[in-house]
């Protein structure tokens, strides 16, 4: 402290002494109450003196932003306005996060394939067989044995387990939800499957779409088309989280139109 | 600083903390406050500025700090040594006790200064990331107003954080 106050020679005055009150010579930068600020030492020796010192909400979030996912988390029993404070769908602001970046390999047959997810910060790694161990966080294996992970968006990751009965699984790896997706209709097809996820106004979203199955078509009467033409019948089932349940749809594609 | 500074004749501001100390700043120094530059741009700047919500000690660092920050910068030094030296200077200078790094943090946000309320904050966050609640509640003076039920209760929805 001593050396600060040599390289810095605060000038100290008695402000009335010198006249430096002066209202036409004063300019102040609008106090606001932002510190709550009890100083009870005027004697300008440098020492701190006891005080309350209350942090205001902004600067709080500011720092509570900057911390790790899982000090996050386990702040939230500091006090309820901190749980209120993370707890808030804005606190994540999903649009200054970091996107998830995801890489796997498909090295298939050759062991451990590294999957690593990065968030705020948050690192993990895990392999895929026959189940995750991360040094982060450990996904339960019991809830998703054999696990592949077949697509992901935004933070989530939509996996498929089972040898012969499929079932789908979403995991947000950040809050270590998981949610199971109920039974679809053929759990032994392996058809190509598309995820989508979208947050709204805190809350998020998301579809799992699968192709179950295809047909030739022969003689199939269009509208627009005045002879019978040949196509593709696909078969979809559909899984919304709004609606949470598994839907089937069928699409017809034409070979003249493809 | 290099001559032909030290010949023309320097502008400087009288800044006034709360508890009434005066410290006499160069233009260089008082820009980095954005609360001021603003001010001098808007030709609204007085030779003495009051500034409410700062005591002088906390004052004091941040010249320190914005002084330390404007020599770097003008003193003809290549960039990545400025650079350097400055990452080795905010390093020394986050070195304080928590409660003036706290008082720093809310100047820093009050006069408007990004750097040092960046270097704050991270600084602040990286000191209480592996600290317990109740070392955080002390630290940032807060109660606990959970009852022993609702506590339980938060603990156990996310006591994978708690490993």
């Amino acid at each position: 402290m001593a050396e600060q106050e040599k390289m810095i020679e605060p000038l100290v005055y008695e402000c009335l002494n010198i006249g430096l009150s002066n209202e036409n010579m004063e300019v102040g930068i609008n106090p606001q109450p932002l510190v709550t600020v009890c100083h009870q030492n005027n004697d300008g020796t440098g020492e701190f003196s006891d005080k309350e010192f209350h942090l205001p909400r902004e600067l709080l979030l500011e720092i509570l932003s900057r911390l790790p996912a899982k000090s996050i988390f386990r702040f939230k029993c500091v006090c309820k306005e901190w749980l209120f404070l993370i707890s808030d769908p804005s606190f994540l602001r999903p649009e200054d996060l970091i996107p998830w970046t995801l890489l796997f390999q498909y090295d298939i047959g050759t062991g451990p394939r590294p999957i690593r997810l990065n968030n705020a910060g948050m690192h993990c790694f895990f392999s895929n067989e026959p189940a995750f161990s991360t040094p982060n966080f450990l996904f339960p294996s019991e809830q998703i044995p054999h696990p592949n992970v077949v697509a992901s968006n935004d933070d989530l990751l939509l996996f498929r387990s089972g040898d012969h009965e499929l079932v789908y699984s979403v995991c947000n790896p950040f809050t270590r939800q998981c949610i199971t997706l109920p039974p679809h209709s053929r759990r032994t097809n392996y058809g190509a499957t598309g995820f989508i996820s979208r947050i709204g106004n805190g809350v998020t979203t998301y579809k799992v779409v699968r192709v179950i199955g295809s047909e030739n078509i022969n003689g199939f009467q269009s509208v627009q088309a005045s002879t019978p033409c040949e196509g593709y019948s696909l078969s979809f089932e559909r899984f919304s989280s709004e609606i949470g349940e598994w839907r089937n749809s069928k699409v017809i594609l034409l070979n003249s139109l493809t | 600083m290099s001559s032909s500074t030290e010949l023309t004749e320097k502008k400087v501001f009288l800044l006034k903390s709360l508890d009434g100390v005066i410290f006499e700043v160069e233009e260089s120094v008082a820009v980095q406050l954005e609360v001021i530059r603003e001010l001098i741009e808007g030709d609204c700047a007085r030779p003495f500025i009051s500034l409410y919500n700062v005591t002088s000690e906390i004052l004091a660092l941040v010249i320190e700090y914005c002084k330390h920050h404007a020599e770097t910068c003008s003193g003809g030094t290549s960039a990545t040594i400025a650079d350097e030296d400055l990452k080795t200077f905010d390093n020394e200078f986050m070195n304080v006790d928590e409660n003036i790094l706290l008082e720093l943090c809310s100047a820093a946000d009050y006069l408007d200064i990004k750097s040092l309320f960046e270097l704050t904050c991270r600084t602040l966050a990286s000191l209480i990331k592996d600290r317990t609640i109740i070392e955080v509640r002390k630290m940032f003076n807060v109660e606990n107003d959970f009852s022993v039920v609702e506590e339980k209760a938060v603990r156990k929805e996310f006591a994978w954080a708690f490993k």
